[in-house]
């Protein structure tokens, strides 16, 4: 049963991890709690059940255009939204993340409904039983699109031109448009692929969920755990933590009680918070 | 010869610098206020009234004393809390269980939450300041604690009977010890009342000694430290006092519904909208809560009775709203103000 508990906690970890890791590059970089990534998530989400029921794609092979157009949406709501409040109040930029997840989410209500649609795949109903425990093929295939995501991120900040540009932004924005770095142009490329990343984690595990106006929320939120235990800003960290919560959330619903299981975790957030407000594996604020 | 006996009163509180408050008005606006006041304490004697647009006013004094409640820890002190609706639902939860349970009058269970809430602010607040735990961080820390209450009164069913939520049992003979009316029409004068109290408790606060401290340990924690003030028991003894207050909105909630679960009084939803009134009024300011409300309240309701075959609608354009405000209105309608010395006096900026 520990086994399980594990195996689904890994599943969970890796799908927390995609989420997060958006977030994390988001805040990094453009210094702003995205309180609009599990509604974005939710959008993306949206967006694949559209392709597969309209036009019968497969939800797999909808990657590319979901992608595509979360980095764009992600891109103009830096560019349109974020940056005219960059410079204002502390309380504007908190809020207006918030605005934009209920404006997202509570669209995609207006326009679909509350009710609960699914996709299916081919592969869906298959289970294989490594070490004797059963796990689906479609959770392993989120697990592997999931690590395949964070190690392409990871390779992107640290060994193209672009992406050192990010993390010269996220250091120093200052030094960095000395330097002759656009930083506006980081910001939007970073919420661009924050928002993207949202994309991807979209369609992997848009066969394990019921697509529905609210699926983002605990996605959402758990990712803000996740990013402040990995140490805001921090990818890696973001990564790392999101494994820990999945099965430390997935291990507590099984031994001792499902229904306290979010509220455990976010209690052992607040808990960590106060502490490690740099996150479990301390320093302070960094990219990759 | 200069009596130099005289006590420095003028020299500590020099009066030109802060202003007199609602004093400043003058005659005119004072009087309008003092009519409007009175207009709105005469609407339920309209010839003709429907309840339902009592209702919006009782919501609108509801969600007004929220709106203020918040401001005096997150306009006045800096700590912008996104999980308020976590001290509204121990507040209803308190005396409705406390009435359920024991038969204890709401009004003792008002007391009763209140103090449950301040002490869950305190329980929050001290590892929080202590740490030095502001901004953002503290944001995402009340954001957690509205999921940890919402999850636990979800969860602990035998005591909150979870999602399933809690009737509050309708008085044979209404009385006002029972908190209920068998005229429902009173229900608007006590949430005029609470809110009247709330305002004053806030513009008290804002003149008070205790009030420019926590202004200055908004704005320059490190100076006001420096100043000589305990700016963690300064911003602690603020967002007590902010929960105890939003508390009372909750008991007041669950006697005038007559009925609780954790999603209408826990859920964020709840705890943004409340930030949503103090931030479109200007937070700022102890008026800031009923000038969000008088808009946002009829506006919602407006939207949710026009759309209502549109589930979403009204709440995506309250987000709407939220993100066009962030970008052209930053500090609320008050804030517009706040560059008119006498104005900036009256309304408490």
């Amino acid at each position: 049963m520990l086994a399980s508990a594990i195996a689904s906690g890994v599943v969970l970890g890796a799908i927390y991890a995609l989420v997060a890791v958006g977030l994390a590059l988001i805040f990094g970089v453009v210094k702003i709690i995205n309180f609009a990534q599990g509604a974005l998530l939710t959008v993306a989400l949206y967006g694949v059940y559209l392709m597969y029921s309209h036009f019968r794609i497969d939800p797999y092979l909808t990657l590319p255009a979901v992608v595509a157009g979360m980095a764009a949406l992600g891109y103009l709501i830096q560019t349109v939204l974020i940056d005219r409040v960059l410079n204002k109040e502390r309380a504007s930029q908190l809020l207006i993340t918030f605005g934009l997840a209920m404006a997202l989410q509570n669209g995609c209500l207006a326009l679909f409904g509350a009710d609960y649609h699914s996709v299916n795949t081919p592969i869906d109903s298959q289970v294989i039983h490594p070490f004797g425990v059963a796990v689906t093929v479609v959770s392993l295939v989120a697990m592997g699109g999931s690590a395949l995501s964070v190690a392409f991120l990871y390779l992107f900040l640290r060994k193209t031109r672009v992406g050192t540009a990010i993390r010269v932004v996220a250091q120093q924005p200052d030094s960095a448009e000395l330097a002759g770095i656009n930083v506006r142009r980081m910001y939007a490329l970073a919420f661009a692929l924050g928002c993207a990343l949202a994309g991807v984690a979209a369609v992997l595990i848009s066969p394990m969920y019921p697509i529905q106006p609210n699926v983002g929320d605990t996605f959402g939120i758990i990712a803000f755990i996740v990013v402040v235990l990995g140490g805001l800003g921090s990818v890696t960290g973001a990564a790392a933590s999101a494994m820990l919560i999945g099965i430390g959330q997935s291990v507590f619903a099984t031994m001792i009680n499902v229904q306290m299981s979010t509220a455990f975790v976010f209690l052992v957030f607040i808990v960590l918070m106060i502490v490690r407000p740099n996150g479990l594996f301390g320093r302070t604020e960094r990219v990759a | 010869m200069t009596d130099i006996s005289a006590p420095p009163t003028a020299l500590a509180r020099p009066a030109r610098l802060r202003g007199r408050g609602i004093a400043d008005a003058g005659p005119v606006a004072g009087g309008l206020a003092a009519l409007l006041l009175a207009a709105a304490a005469a609407l339920p004697l309209l010839p003709g009234i429907s309840f339902y647009y009592l209702q919006i006013g009782i919501l609108v004094f509801w969600f007004a004393m929220l709106g203020t409640s918040w401001s005096v820890a997150g306009g006045y002190g800096g700590m912008h809390s996104i999980g308020n609706a976590t001290f509204v639902g121990l507040g209803a939860y308190t005396s409705t269980l406390l009435y359920v349970d024991f038969h204890l009058t709401p009004w003792l269970g008002m007391a009763a939450g209140m103090v449950v809430a301040a002490l869950t602010a305190l329980l929050i607040g001290y590892p929080c300041f202590r740490f030095g735990i502001r901004g953002d961080y503290f944001a995402l820390v009340t954001v957690a604690l509205g999921q940890v209450a919402y999850e636990v009164a979800n969860g602990a069913t035998a005591i909150t009977k979870g999602s399933q939520g809690v009737p509050v049992p309708y008085a044979a003979t209404p009385s006002a010890l029972d908190f209920q009316f068998g005229n429902r029409t009173q229900f608007y004068y006590v949430a005029m009342a609470i809110w009247l109290v709330t305002v004053i408790v806030a513009y008290r606060v804002r003149r008070s000694h205790f009030g420019f401290q926590l202004l200055a340990v908004r704005d320059d924690e490190i100076a006001a430290a420096r100043g000589g003030i305990n700016a963690p028991r300064r911003k602690l003894a603020a967002l007590a006092l902010s929960a105890a207050l939003t508390a009372s909105a909750g008991t007041f909630y669950a006697q005038f519904i007559l009925f609780i679960d954790p999603a209408s009084v826990f859920g964020i939803t709840l705890s943004v909208q409340i930030v949503l009134m103090a931030v479109l009024g200007g937070m700022n300011s102890y008026l800031g809560g009923i000038v969000g409300a008088l808009i946002l309240v009829p506006a919602s309701q407006y939207l949710s009775t026009t759309f209502a075959a549109h589930p979403g609608v009204d709440l995506a354009s309250y987000g709407v709203v939220l993100v066009l405000l962030t970008i052209y209105l930053p500090y609320g309608l008050l804030g517009l103000l706040r560059h008119a010395p006498r104005w900036r006096s009256v309304i408490g900026w």
